[in-house]
């Protein structure tokens, strides 16, 4: 029975190795393939149907189609994932918390429910909102601003501002754009000023946002978590600033607006690695962010199993770029006219530093895990050595067997706690933004990802807020 | 009698059916309302379900059946109405909810008051106009151009505002609605009637 599981179990893919065929298409420039790729993991015959459950990683699946529907253009399916993956994010956890629980510290480190980090729970309503306002779907874009700017709240405090600046720049930027483009200017001011002041502002001069302080008298009041005064440069330069009206602000800023967004390379993904105890032991207490920490007693038993010799390593998740496309400068050139100047999310760099957040609570649990299968272990060979000091080749048998069965719940234990090596690994390593104004007519937009180019034609109206996406070239 | 072979497997034995037991896990089944008496009766999201479509149906068309306009067409020459989408000012991506709840209104008023009752989604041209310019829809100006355009003198309209938070892994959603009847050509609220509900995820 034993051998069976440890034959059945020990087969299973980590999530990293399932990935490995879809991240290879994709840096192919193939995302068709990729998807392809996915729905076969999804168990469905096409894009357009969603999985009957989200058992086995599944919302990770369809978050990673979610990206590729993107990157082909079909916004329309991928919004529709993206709302799908959002609430079930949630959802999962709610309905299986005991058995995921038990599994996660007994057994395996990635059997539980996935959990999304807060770079990735960000992004999520981040990217849906570059669905919707590539649909021009303002209404469903404000539902997605809303959203993201509550998780926002819920997940960031002074600290971990400091830890993606850039992501949350980003959610703020693009929420901006969709008030500003629905004409609630309050609202645009209030979020292009996040944006700016996290540094993510793609024109050279911030006169766009100087004119929508001095047009809707935004005091800037809600940024106390940015340290921010009326005395802020950005607000006495816009009082200086000539009053505008609705219809003289639309004609400056919104006539022939439009933002370029290019998403290029794939952000570091996790892989399982064997990591010495004494280097865990020292981690577990690292991170100034973690949640959970190794408490006293666990600790106490590590430090003795590792003196003991019974203990001197675990597996453990950590962050690699093995196989990844390399990171490339990016350019657009409008109607053979290259474009300067332009804001350039760091996403790699992020994703860096938000598994810095999580990573001390997780080698912690591992240490736990591990401290328990050598517990159990000891206990068996125990009770092998009270079954010798009894005597008699009966005893004698069962010794052996004991001790082969003590090692092998270790061993087996061991061979199955695959650490969770699950992440968001389509997403891009650098997002790239660049805003122009064209006139009215027909335009080709070319956008240069290293040596490659992708080319659209497009037509502008003069009056509508057009996002043009590119992120099928890797 | 149990060897002591036996007896050092068991453990073994027991701990990789625990494994199996907790990997294996029953499959979802579809049901329906008639096999599942009480399918409606459970909470799934913290979007509007049907109960809660017909709550908010209730506390707003008695109001509006009643209220001194819809007598007022009664008594008169019978007006020309237009149903125009609510607004959605939430967190949450109730669009089609809220398309539902109108489409109800519009039942009653077309079977219950002297109105002649006109939908925007009969109107192609309109209705690319309010995708593309959802934000202007309250503006009255523009109320007044659709108006016109449809023969309209009144509107059936509403928005929809929450107050979300979150704590920890627990999410509340308070939603605020009103539903509204606006003259098209000089911007007056005839009636205006307020519903609530509150929705959580709890642990």
């Amino acid at each position: 029975m034993l051998t069976l599981v440890l034959v059945m179990l020990s087969g299973c893919a980590s999530y990293t190795q399932d990935l490995r065929p879809t991240r290879q298409a994709l840096t192919g420039g193939n995302p068709q393939a990729a998807i392809e790729a996915l729905n076969q993991a999804l168990d469905v015959d096409h894009a357009g149907e969603l999985p009957t459950n989200l058992k086995q990683d599944r919302v990770l699946f369809l978050l990673e189609r979610a990206t590729l529907l993107q990157a082909t253009g079909d916004y329309e399916q991928a919004a529709r994932d993206m709302m799908y993956i959002d609430d079930h994010l949630e959802w999962v956890d709610l309905s299986g918390a005991k058995a995921a629980q038990v599994m996660r510290f007994i057994y395996s480190d990635d059997a539980g429910q996935y959990r999304a980090p807060a770079h990735e729970r960000l992004l999520l309503n981040t990217l849906n909102l570059i669905n919707f306002l590539a649909q021009k779907r303002l209404g469903s874009a404000r539902v997605e601003a809303r959203r993201f700017d509550l998780l926002a709240r819920y997940f960031v405090d002074a600290d971990s501002r400091q830890l993606m600046p850039g992501i949350l720049g980003l959610g703020y930027y693009l929420s901006g754009a969709t008030f500003e483009a629905s004409g609630e200017y309050d609202d645009a001011a209030r979020f292009y000023a996040r944006a700016y002041l996290s540094g993510v502002w793609p024109e050279e001069h911030p006169g766009r946002l100087e004119d929508l302080i001095a047009l809707t008298g935004y005091r800037g009041r809600d940024l106390t978590d940015f340290d921010i005064t009326e005395d802020h440069p950005l607000f006495t330069s816009a009082r200086s600033r000539e009053r505008l009206s609705r219809a003289e602000y639309r004609a400056r800023h919104q006539a022939g607006d439009a933002l370029v967004v290019v998403q290029s390379g794939l952000s570091p993904y996790r892989k399982a690695e064997r990591v010495g105890l004494g280097w865990a032991l020292g981690y577990s207490q690292h991170s100034p962010y973690a949640g959970a920490y190794l408490d006293a007693d666990a600790r106490r038993q590590a430090l003795s199993l590792q003196a003991s010799g019974a203990l001197n390593s675990l597996n453990f998740p950590v962050l690699t770029d093995h196989d990844l496309p390399p990171r490339r400068q990016v350019g657009v050139v409008i109607d053979d006219a290259a474009l300067t100047g332009h804001a350039r999310v760091d996403l790699y760099s992020q994703v860096h530093a938000s598994w810095t957040m999580v990573g001390a609570t997780a080698v912690a649990a591992a240490i736990s895990r591990a401290v328990v299968r050598a517990v159990a272990g000891q206990a068996s060979r125990a009770a092998t050595d009270a079954a010798l000091r009894q005597g008699g080749s009966e005893a004698a048998a069962a010794g052996a067997l004991g001790l082969l069965a003590g090692l092998a719940v270790q061993g087996t234990m061991s061979a199955l706690d695959t650490p969770d090596t699950r992440s968001w690994t389509t997403l891009a390593a650098d997002i790239d933004l660049f805003r122009i104004k064209l006139p009215a007519g027909r335009h080709t937009v070319a956008v240069d990802i290293g040596p490659m180019r992708d080319e659209r034609v497009v037509d502008v109206l003069t009056d509508e807020f057009l996002l043009l996406n590119f992120s099928a070239l890797r | 009698m149990k060897t002591p072979l036996i007896r050092s497997i068991r453990p073994l034995s027991m701990l990789s059916l625990l494994v199996m037991l907790l990997v294996g896990c029953g499959s979802p089944q579809y049901v329906r309302d008639t096999e599942e008496p009480r399918l409606d009766e459970y909470t799934m999201s913290l979007r509007f379900d049907r109960q809660d479509l017909d709550r908010l149906y209730q506390e707003n068309i008695d109001e509006l059946l009643t209220s001194r306009i819809v007598r007022q067409w009664d008594r008169g020459e019978s007006p020309v109405v237009a149903i125009f989408p609510m607004r959605n000012e939430t967190s949450e991506h109730i669009g089609p909810q809220l398309d539902t709840l109108l489409s109800k209104f519009e039942t009653d008023l077309v079977n219950q008051t002297a109105a002649s009752v006109v939908s925007w989604e009969s109107q192609p041209d309109l209705l690319n106009e309010v995708r593309r310019q959802q934000s202007d829809a309250y503006d009255p100006t523009r109320l007044a151009a659709y108006g016109r355009q449809m023969g309209a003198q009144y509107f059936v309209t509403g928005k929809v505002y929450d107050v979300a938070e979150r704590i920890h892994d627990e999410r509340r959603v308070q939603y605020f609605m009103f539903v509204q009847v606006i003259n098209v050509s000089t911007g007056q609220i005839h009636f205006q009637n307020e519903s609530e509900i509150t929705k959580g995820l709890i642990r």
